[in-house]
């Protein structure tokens, strides 16, 4: 299970433990094992699946989205604020209630 | 007829009968080899048990290997050397480079690397992709390596490529990481010297402290992998007769498909640490004997210069057109560094890359001449049974010796010839060859290694 967090305002995502997934040569494969859905994650959305799972803060995946798609930063940070969006929706990934 | 590539070499009082060229390998008594001698000049009366090889000799040879001509397509890889940066102290490492302050590869400059490449590719019709990593230790920049796997594998999908990625590393990073690189990576060249006191002496952490556990974990994550481990080990005067010890207990660590065991490269930061290259003689009969402890667990065993796989123009990336780009975008056809190069009075610099282009800005003069060094034949290879996979060595740390074997060149051949016997199952030649000084040293200094210019009173 990997977290990170999002500025502005801070929120902290993270994969739960019932999603799995799986390298293939050319795409990713992520298990929701309580649904059982599979989400075949290929291109740019299997990147930064991949640098998310590896744990890369979220101004680094901005810059990591800029570099791989030749993009201002401030789109980037839209593309990937949608991107994690997305996986919420699907249930790859969950938000962390903050309190206080 | 021409037959200066057809070899012999005595091995007591017999022969070993190698002619890449002609794929001939054969292992003859003296009567044999004066009557292939006879033969091939047109004289004698020739058995008829050696008439096929004689044919096979006698018949028009495969074309020697030469160097590449034309327009700079395909390159052989791309190289990409994260940073010249490294993790570790290793007490030997003749890489001149800042340690830990090494520049790293920009995001924006890799980005360009890959496309250049692909681009490269897709203009003449390639389909796969070769893409590897460098350093110092590339993993030290991990990010720039995270990045291009991921960047690289995207690309190339959209225009129906392939991509292979194989990296060199020191194995100093976290299981997590190490899990990664066994997923993502084809090819891991792991260097790693032998067991705990071995490598803790050789390839200690930066400050000196014992980082075996480490990589030995690491070996085992990659040995469970998809990725495809190549064990390097450095091998010294202290460690060469420890060689079939190293071989039983990588066999019984690790999964490797090959083992490279490299002689030191000696410089002046090695010396001064009290390690020296091995004596080339007893290199060779322990590489063999560990060769064969590998050789049970289905191990390949390899020395690069003796690696007779495949008959080669040149030993290295040299002159094969690889495009290996530096942190600050240099585009060079070696990974070794500038001034190591220059020592030699070498330039393999091609060109260079700046950020945002769609193509490498190469000179081709320079890749021309770059592809001529290999060809260049040092005096000591014209007649050596090696020249056609040794080819030489490093056009950078093997040079000098005004036509005189040195110890590189002895080791080479010794372990060539040992390979080849053993190919052809003769063990207990090789057995009764090894334990005999005198022999070794007549097969290992023969000055012309061609048959017909070869005057042994029989």
């Amino acid at each position: 299970m990997k977290t990170m967090i999002t500025p502005n305002p801070p929120q902290t995502y993270f994969c739960p433990p019932h999603i799995r997934w799986a390298y293939d040569a050319a795409c990713i494969l992520v298990v929701n094992e309580q649904t059982r859905q599979a989400h075949m994650l290929v291109a740019e959305e299997a990147a930064i699946w991949d640098w998310l799972m590896l744990g890369y803060s979220y101004a680094q995946l901005i810059q990591f989205i800029a570099a791989s798609s030749d993009l201002p930063t401030v789109q980037a940070e839209n593309h990937l604020r949608q991107q994690l969006q997305t996986w919420q929706e699907s249930g790859l990934l969950q938000k962390v209630a903050h309190h206080g | 007829m021409a037959a200066g590539d057809i070899f012999a070499a005595p091995v007591g009082s017999n022969f070993l009968l190698y002619a890449p060229l002609h794929h001939v390998l054969a292992f003859v008594n003296a009567p044999a080899y004066r009557q292939i001698r006879q033969g091939l000049q047109g004289e004698g009366e020739v058995a008829p048990t050696i008439r096929p090889l004689l044919s096979q000799l006698a018949a028009r040879p495969l074309p020697p290997p030469t160097a590449r001509t034309g327009p700079l397509h395909p390159p052989l890889f791309l190289g990409i050397i994260p940073t010249r940066g490294c993790n570790m102290g290793c007490r030997y490492c003749g890489f001149a480079a800042p340690k830990q302050t090494g520049p790293v590869m920009s995001l924006a400059l890799a980005r360009t690397a890959v496309d250049a490449y692909l681009n490269l590719l897709t203009a003449s019709n390639e389909r796969h992709a070769n893409i590897h990593f460098f350093g110092g230790e590339p993993f030290f920049a991990a990010d720039v390596v995270h990045f291009v796997a991921n960047y690289a594998t995207g690309r190339a999908a959209q225009v129906g490529m392939s991509v292979h990625f194989e990296a060199t590393s020191n194995g100093l990073y976290s299981p997590t990481r190490c899990q990664w690189i066994a997923d993502h990576f084809h090819t891991v060249v792991l260097s790693l010297d032998g067991p705990a006191d071995i490598q803790n002496s050789q390839r200690p952490g930066i400050n000196g402290q014992p980082l075996f556990e480490v990589v030995a974990r690491n070996a085992r994550i990659l040995s469970g992998g998809s990725a495809e481990l190549i064990i390097r080990a450095c091998v010294t005067a202290e460690t060469a007769p420890r060689l079939p010890e190293i071989a039983h207990w990588i066999a019984a660590e690790f999964s490797p498909r090959a083992v490279c065991f490299e002689s030191l490269t000696p410089s002046a930061l090695s010396e001064t640490a009290g390690f020296y290259p091995p004596d080339p003689w007893q290199f060779a009969c322990h590489f063999y004997q560990a060769a064969q402890i590998l050789d049970a667990a289905g191990i390949q065993t390899v020395l690069s210069t003796a690696d007779t796989s495949a008959i080669r123009h040149t030993f290295c990336p040299v002159g094969q057109d690889a495009l290996i780009v530096t942190p600050d975008g240099r585009v060079n056809a070696c990974y070794l560094l500038e001034e190591e190069w220059q020592r030699q009075g070498l330039d393999l610099r091609l060109g260079q890359l700046a950020v945002g282009a769609d193509q490498f800005d190469l000179d081709i003069t320079a890749v021309q001449r770059i592809r001529q060094i290999p060809g260049q034949p040092k005096p000591r290879c014209t007649y050596c049974l090696c020249r056609y996979h040794c080819a030489g060595g490093c056009h950078v740390n093997h040079v000098g010796g005004h036509g005189r074997y040195d110890d590189l060149c002895i080791q080479t051949r010794l372990v060539t010839i040992t390979t080849l016997l053993a190919q052809l199952g003769l063990h207990d030649v090789i057995t009764v060859w090894h334990a005999d000084d005198r022999l070794l040293q007549q097969t290992a200094w023969q000055p012309d290694d061609r048959l017909l210019m070869q005057s042994w009173d029989l």
